[in-house]
């Protein structure tokens, strides 16, 4: 039996200001990708990323991003990703059925990981690190909750769509782990 | 214990960060890189070749490195809480045409006003000059133009023997797509000959939007043939050996480093002011 492995790329996207809000969905994000990867590695490049592509987890509030790649395909996945420039992003306040404007903005990677369970790691960490920032830079103690109830309020990285194959990749890497 | 103005291993840095008169601009692209992650920037200023600025009499003429960059307040304040440093170098960039060209680099190379010496070849003639020269970068970057000439594979080889690197900038080609198509051509002659480990990815950015971090300038690395594994070599190890190259070269041949080793009793030693008169240290004025 072929069992199918994947990569998990977890990237930052960054804007030029960063307090600002934007609207950012996973199909623009699908969207700006191919256009790339057909842009540096032509048709059968994107054939190739196009199979297992999928994005699994997308934080407005902290703008992380978690792509899924076949395992085969993942370095022309991230030989690409540095060349996106904009991304068609809906401003706060905009009517609803508005076409969205594109935005300049980058994507930085954080790690590739091969388990979705290290990735959820990863963002935990990194969720941390951004909120010990924010409140050694707050002053009062209000500030302070503030920050606390706003980062329980949207940091959820266990809600996201598992599939049967993602679980047996956990089963057996836990198996070659002990 | 030491002071030396070295990075750690596994720093990350940008050797090649356009600097100009507007202190604004290089700010805030300073403080782009440090919210990234680099830990060593290179500002460098750029001297053309006397092709098109005619000849020029004198050592006045020469550029003078840019002055020290003040971050914000909010920068340091965060850099301070978690305890990370930030080198900041000057480095100069020389187009290489004529004979007059290499004796300008001579000169400058004794003058050690700058950190880095970078030298960008546009002949043949040149390379074979400023292969023997003790210089730290050479870049390969034509970026307006085409490029003019091809170095042949014996000749690199020589070069990488001596630990000099070739140089590309990555941010002309996110801004156009036919700068991309040449650098990655050059990227793979360079890559070939010297078997992926002689290529250093440094930003040419004139925007602080065109940097990028230092994961994916690694990644970028395997568009010109290098392997996965030492693709995030390109920004540690082959920048932080060019430092230690210009270090280098600016001490002396030898170097003696003076250092107070601790007591076996455990007792304080005393200074020069609490000896007795007889025993004192007498310096001549």
């Amino acid at each position: 039996m072929v069992r199918l492995k994947h990569r998990y790329v977890l990237a930052e996207v960054k804007f030029a200001d960063p307090k600002k809000f934007y609207h950012v969905n996973p199909h623009r994000v699908i969207d700006e990708i191919t256009g790339i990867v057909t842009k540096v590695h032509g048709i059968s490049g994107l054939a190739g990323v196009k199979i297992g592509l999928h994005v699994k987890y997308l934080n407005e509030y902290s703008k992380l991003v978690l792509i899924r790649v076949r395992s085969q395909y993942h370095q022309k996945l991230l030989s690409a990703l540095p060349f996106i420039k904009t991304m068609p992003v809906k401003m706060p306040g905009v009517k609803a059925r508005s076409a969205p404007e594109g935005v300049a903005c980058f994507l930085n990677t954080i790690c590739v990981t091969s388990t979705i369970k290290d990735a959820q790691k990863r963002i935990r960490t990194y969720g941390k690190r951004t909120m010990d920032r924010l409140l050694s830079e707050c002053k009062t103690e209000e500030e302070r909750t503030k920050v606390c109830k706003v980062f329980a309020e949207h940091s959820q990285p266990e809600e996201m769509e598992v599939d049967e194959e993602e679980l047996e990749d956990e089963k057996e890497e836990e198996e070659n782990g002990k | 214990m030491l002071d030396l103005r070295l990075p750690d291993h596994g720093v990350y840095c940008d050797l090649n960060v356009p600097s100009d008169n507007n202190t604004v601009n290089t700010k805030n692209k300073v403080q782009m890189l440090i919210s990234l992650g680099y830990g060593v920037i290179a500002l460098s200023t750029e001297m053309p070749s006397t092709t098109k600025t005619g000849k020029t009499k004198g050592k006045e003429n020469y550029p003078q490195p840019q002055p020290p960059v003040v971050l914000d307040q909010d920068v340091k304040d965060q850099l301070k809480r978690d305890k990370r440093k930030v080198l900041v170098l000057t480095r100069i960039t020389i187009e290489m045409e004529n004979n007059e060209d290499a004796i300008k680099v001579r000169s400058i190379l004794l003058n050690s006003k700058f950190d880095i010496v970078a030298v960008r070849p546009k002949n043949d003639k040149m390379f074979l000059n400023c292969k023997d020269l003790p210089i730290d970068i050479i870049c390969m970057d034509s970026a307006a133009e085409k490029m003019p000439f091809i170095p042949k594979p014996n000749l690199i080889k020589q070069v990488v023997g001596r630990n000099v690197y070739f140089e590309f900038n990555y941010s002309p080609m996110i801004r156009d797509d036919v700068i991309m198509q040449r650098t990655i051509m050059n990227g793979l002659r360079v890559a070939e000959a010297g078997k992926g480990k002689n290529v250093l990815l440094s930003s040419g950015a004139l925007v602080p939007m065109e940097i990028r971090g230092p994961r994916d300038v690694g990644n970028m690395s395997m568009l010109m043939g290098v392997q996965q594994n030492r693709a995030i070599d390109s920004v540690q190890k082959n920048a932080r050996s060019v430092v230690v190259h210009a270090y280098t070269r600016v001490t002396a041949k030898s170097a003696a480093v003076i250092q107070y080793s601790p007591l076996e009793d455990g007792k304080k030693r005393s200074s020069n002011q609490d000896l007795p008169e007889s025993k004192k240290v007498k310096l001549s004025a």
